[in-house]
This record gives structure tokens, C-alpha cells and sequence, in this order.
């Protein structure tokens, strides 16, 4: 149970992280992204 | 930091904390001189330019010379481009390592003062005992090109001269001091070994490294100046001070690019020395000594290899955001196929690299929790090399085209283009810093109590980090526009520092407290040691192939705009002829590696007494 802990919490900070540099990298480019990663018009 | 990457060879018994200022100083010192003595230049320019009259300055301005024959020289059927092309590559060859290789022997010196390892402090003055071999050959091939370029170009390096002025004797005067600084940080070092006077020598260190580092900026700034000059207005007249000629928009580019390289290519060449001791040494003693040596080296080869593309890839935007044209000259025109080279070697140096760490893992029984993610590591390597060289368009015949339905091959075509090569760089990098953490593991057996926590988030770091870059280069890469094309590539290289940067912390954190595991060093296979060979030389292959590229882009200029290359070599030659070029440039070095090795080791060598006829010592 506490593998499985570590493991969704690991998996969960690591998505956040880099889903939220993509965001933020795209952004100060001008380029924008919509929730769905998708170019923001 | 530094001193969790080269912990496994400390001394656990610490010395006295005492911090070094004086080196900071020093540093701070030398470049504020040098700072002072550039701006001085240019005030004292500027200053002389508001006094005078308009008429005056109209006269004392030069225009940049129009070339003519006359205005090269040959030596009988020797062609200019292809004497200085060879001297020119030689002396920056050499001038990269002894530049380097002070700066890492310096880090290591100090190490060693932190760490009271006496190991540390008798392989960074044996690292600087064969750069110090090499030195003279540097300043001789540094003549040879000068008078080279005088007697080849005379009328070409006089505008030059007229251009950067007194800038040329701030870089005599570097040199001067280098060399003295030079010769007392190494025959000093004996005499500067305990207490405070170790201090004093890690100060000459860091100054001969301070003097060192702004002789190579200086000298950059001619050859930034030469691709995209400032100070100077469209027909070459200086219009600007010193320092306007020299902060061009390449010249920090290249700056960063070149210390950076220069770091990972010293490592790999004294790697190669310590991969030539060990194979010749006469004793396990020796063996050991220079194994721990051979590691160390590719450790900091690939250290700073990790960063370069990065740097590359900022002075090549700078490239295209100076001028689009030489941009595609270098990616989009004839010189494209050299980047197809260029992967193969930088392929080679990933997998030598990789496959020095793999084999290097049997030094420590601990390794085996870890050898089973060797083969993914290795497919992973394999499959991006692949698609890396896979070139975009093919030189077809009529024939071929038709049989192929097209110039592009119908599954091969999408990994011909950067998206695919974004990714594959990407993951050939995360792959060679995973060897390197799980070598870097091999010997370690972890305590602290959130270790499943560690290294479930540095797993998952290593999952998403792939997927993100895959992500990016596929859906952005093939699926929006070009824009999102180009800044996509940012985050992926942003993922791969994230997972180098995770790794390190973590991995800190991690070890607070660890059971070591014993190492066995010497015990790494013949064949393991080979790889340090591989290293220097496809390292060697790769200067000169892309110095030629970054020189090259330049095409029918000696200045870029400015003046005209109306010699008879005033082309860009086919990429056989040019390859043969860089091949005896670097075959040539590394001869003059092997002179250089040879006379390091013979220092070492004593001649017995000779014995007389009646057995005696005579």
C-alpha cells in the first residue's frame, strides 16, 4: 500500500511539474497553450 | 555539489574549513583589469573621436579594402586556405586543452584541500604535467598561424590590425601572462602543498584560469567579428569603440560554446592518457591509480559534454537571428550533410561514453541491482542514433527517386526532420545521464527512511520527463505550426535539465548516511578502457568539422558583408575535399597527443646505473 502511495504521489509531482514548465516555457515564448496543451489563439 | 559528484574517492576525514577568499579575489581582480583595460581603450577612443573635426574624422576614418589578386600570396602550389584551414586547426586543437585543463585541475586541487585526499592533489599535477608538454607546442602552432595569416593575408589582416588596435597587444600581454602565471602554478606546487600556502597556489589557479579564460574570449571575438561584425558601418569603417567591435551578437554564444567545449574535450583527451598508462601499467597499483584517473576524466568530459548541445543550440539561434541566410547556409544548404556527421560522432561519443560507465559498473559487486536496465539504455541509444543520422533529403538518381515514389522515403522521411532529432538527442542524453546515476548508485546501499519515496519520484521524473519530450516533438513537431515547432524544442531541453537537476539533488539528499559498498578499482576490462580512446578521437573530429561550419557560413566573405574573399578559394569546397581536410587536421593532432603522452611518460623514466666489466656501479 505505501509503494503504491509513493508511487501515485511520484507520478502525480512529476506530471504537475513538467505539465506546468510546458505552460510556462510556451508562455514566455508568446506562444501560449490552452488547458489541453493545444495552441492558445 | 562537486563534491558529491567525485565523492566515492574521498577521504571521509575532513581537513580545516577554512575558505579560500583570496582566489575569489584574484578571479574578480583579473577580469575587473581586463574589464578596465578594454573600456579604457574604447573611452580613450571615443574621447579622441569628440575632439575632432568633422573633415578629421572623415580622414581617419578606413574604409574596409576592396581585395584584389594582389592581394594574396601562395607559397609555390601550397593553397593559402588549405596551409592556414590545417595550422589554424592544429593551434586550436591545442589551445582548447591547455585552456581546459587548467580549469579542471584547479577544482580538483581544491577538492582535494577539502577533502585532505593527497590522491586528489597527485592526479591533478600529473593532469597538468601533460598539458604543460603541450603548452609550447600551442604558442608554436600560434606563431606559425600568425605569420601565416601576415604573409598569406596581408592586406586582409592589416584591416584587421586597423579594426582592433591596441586589442591585439591587451592579447600579447594575456599571453605573457598566462605563460608566467602558467610556469609558477606548476613548478610551484610542490612548494605550495600545506596550510596557507596551498591557498596561495589554488589563487594562482584560479588566476591562471581567470587570464586564461579572457585570452579566449579576446581571441573569439576576432572570429565573432569575422561572421558578424559590429562597431564598423557597411563599408567597414570603424565606427565604434573596442568593445563594440568585440560584443557582437555572436561573441557570448561562442564564448559559452567553446569554454564549455573546451572542457569536455580536455577531459577526454587526458582520459586517453590515463587509458594509455593503464594499459601499460607494470603493476595492479598502477592500474588502479590510473583507472581512478581514467574515470575522473570521463566523468568531467561528460559532465560538460551534457550541456553543450544546449550551447550549440543558442548559437546557432543567434546565427539565424543575425542573418536567416548564413543560417541556412549552415542547416538548410551544402553544410547540412556535415550535421548528419556531426550526429555520428556526437552518436559515437554518446555510446563510448555510455559503454565506458557500463563497463566500468563491474568494478562493484553492488552494480548488479542495476546491469538489467543496461540493454533498454543501450536500445534506447541505438534506435535515436538511428533516426539522428537519418538524413532528410537523399541524393537520388532519376531511377531511385521513381522506385521510391519521391525524394523522400515514404517511412524514413518524418525522422529526417528536427522534431525526430530533438527527441532522439533529448533521450540519448537522459539515457547517458542514467548510466551515469546508476553507476554513480553501483556502490552505494541507501539508509535514510523515505529511499522508496526517492526513488519512486526519481523514476517518475525519468517517465514523464521521456513522455514530455516525445509529446512535445511529435505533437508540436508534426501536428501545429512551425512556431510551436521551434518552441517546444525549449521545453524538451528544459525536461532533460530537469531530470539531470533532479538527479543530483536527489541523489544528495539520498546518500546522507549510505553504506558504501567496496570498489575494486583496475578491475574495469581492456575493453572498457578502449572507449577513452574512441572519446578524444571522435571529440578531435567533431572540432574540426564544426569549426569548419561556423567558419564556413561566411561563404564568398573574409568579413561577413564587409569585404569580399576575392582569392581563388573564395568557395565553399565539396564535402569530400573538406573531410579530407579535417581528417589530417586531426590525425596530425593526434600524432602531436601521442608525442605529447610520450614525452609525460618519459619524465618518469630513470635510467639504471650502467655495470662495469667487473659487476661494479661505474
Amino acid at each position: 500500500m505505501k509503494t503504491l502511495k509513493n508511487w501515485l504521489l511520484s507520478l502525480v509531482i512529476a506530471f504537475a511539474v513538467f505539465y506546468l514548465m510546458d505552460h510556462a516555457i510556451m508562455s514566455m515564448q508568446g506562444l501560449p497553450l490552452n488547458m489541453t496543451m493545444t495552441p492558445a489563439q | 555539489m562537486l563534491t558529491y559528484l567525485f565523492k566515492p574517492f574521498a577521504n571521509t576525514q575532513k581537513g580545516e574549513t577554512k575558505q579560500p577568499l583570496l582566489p575569489v579575489i584574484l578571479l574578480l581582480l583579473t577580469i575587473l583589469s581586463v574589464m578596465l583595460l578594454t573600456t579604457e581603450l574604447a573611452w580613450s577612443s571615443e574621447t579622441a573621436s569628440a575632439v575632432e573635426t568633422a573633415d578629421e574624422i572623415s580622414k581617419s576614418i578606413k574604409v574596409a579594402p576592396k581585395m584584389g589578386p594582389s592581394d594574396y600570396r601562395q607559397i609555390g602550389s601550397v593553397s593559402s586556405r588549405a596551409f592556414v584551414w590545417v595550422v589554424a586547426q592544429l593551434h586550436l586543437f591545442l589551445a582548447a586543452f591547455v585552456l581546459a585543463v587548467p580549469l579542471f585541475v584547479t577544482v580538483i586541487e581544491w577538492i582535494g584541500v577539502k577533502t585532505g585526499d593527497q590522491r586528489y592533489d597527485d592526479m591533478a599535477h600529473e593532469f597538468m604535467k601533460v598539458s604543460m608538454t603541450a603548452y609550447s607546442l600551442t604558442a608554436l602552432f600560434g606563431g606559425t598561424l600568425a605569420l601565416s595569416l601576415f604573409l598569406l593575408y596581408p592586406t586582409f589582416m592589416a584591416y584587421m590590425m586597423e579594426v582592433f588596435g591596441s586589442q591585439v597587444i591587451v592579447y600579447a600581454m594575456l599571453f605573457f601572462l598566462e605563460s608566467g602565471v602558467l610556469y609558477i602554478y606548476y613548478y610551484s606546487w610542490y612548494a605550495l602543498r600545506y596550510g596557507n600556502k596551498k591557498y596561495v597556489h589554488l589563487s594562482l589557479g584560479v588566476l591562471l584560469n581567470g587570464v586564461g579564460t579572457t585570452l579566449l574570449f579576446v581571441a573569439n571575438a576576432w572570429a565573432t567579428f569575422m561572421m558578424a561584425p559590429s562597431g564598423v558601418n557597411e563599408a567597414g569603417a570603424v565606427t565604434g569603440g573596442i568593445w563594440e567591435i568585440m560584443r557582437g551578437p555572436l561573441w557570448n554564444p561562442l564564448n559559452l560554446h567553446r569554454f564549455v567545449a573546451n572542457i569536455a574535450f580536455g577531459g577526454a583527451v587526458v582520459g586517453a592518457y590515463a587509458g594509455y598508462k593503464m594499459l601499460s601499467a607494470r603493476t595492479m597499483a598502477q592500474r588502479a591509480h590510473y583507472d581512478w584517473m581514467g574515470y575522473t576524466s570521463n566523468f568531467i568530459a561528460v559532465l560538460a559534454f551534457l550541456p553543450l548541445p544546449f550551447a550549440g543550440y543558442w548559437l546557432m539561434a543567434e546565427i539565424y537571428a543575425y542573418s536567416q541566410q548564413m543560417g541556412i547556409t549552415a542547416m538548410g544548404g551544402i553544410l547540412a550533410w556535415l550535421f548528419i556527421v556531426q550526429a555520428v560522432l556526437i552518436g559515437t561519443i554518446l555510446l563510448a561514453a555510455n559503454y565506458y560507465l557500463w563497463n566500468g559498473m563491474s568494478r562493484c559487486d553492488g552494480s548488479k541491482r542495476y546491469t538489467w536496465l543496461i540493454k533498454y539504455i543501450a536500445f534506447t541509444l541505438v534506435v535515436s542514433f538511428l533516426i539522428w543520422v537519418t538524413p532528410h533529403t537523399l541524393i537520388l538518381t532519376a531511377k531511385e527517386i521513381a522506385t521510391l515514389g519521391g525524394s523522400h522515403h515514404p517511412l524514413l522521411g518524418p525522422f529526417g526532420i528536427m522534431p525526430a532529432k530533438n527527441i532522439a538527442v533529448n533521450l540519448m542524453l537522459i539515457g547517458t545521464f542514467l548510466s551515469f546515476q546508476l553507476y554513480r548508485r553501483s556502490d552505494k546501499e541507501i539508509t535514510v527512511a523515505w529511499a522508496g519515496f526517492g526513488n519512486a519520484l526519481m523514476a517518475a521524473i525519468y517517465i514523464v520527463a521521456i513522455a514530455n519530450v516525445i509529446f512535445l516533438g511529435v505533437y508540436y513537431g508534426y501536428f501545429t505550426n512551425t512556431v510551436y515547432k521551434v518552441g517546444s524544442s525549449v521545453a524538451q531541453v528544459m525536461s532533460t535539465l530537469i531530470v539531470i537537476v533532479a538527479g543530483v539533488t536527489i541523489d544528495t539528499l539520498m546518500f546522507k548516511g549510505a553504506k558504501t559498498l567496496p570498489v575494486t578499482w583496475g578491475k574495469i576490462s581492456n575493453r572498457g578502457v578502449y572507449a577513452l580512446f574512441a572519446l578524444p578521437i571522435a571529440f578531435t573530429w567533431l572540432m574540426a568539422l564544426m569549426g569548419y561550419v561556423r567558419s564556413s557560413v561566411r561563404t564568398h566573405w573574409h568579413v561577413y558583408t564587409v569585404i569580399k574573399d576575392n582569392s581563388t578559394d573564395n568557395f565553399i569546397p565539396n564535402i569530400g575535399y573538406a573531410a579530407n581536410m579535417m581528417t589530417v587536421a586531426t590525425v596530425a593532432f593526434l600524432i602531436l597527443i601521442l608525442f605529447i603522452f610520450w614525452v609525460a611518460s618519459l619524465s618518469e623514466t630513470k635510467q639504471e646505473l650502467p655495470v662495469n666489466k667487473n659487476g661494479n656501479n661505474s
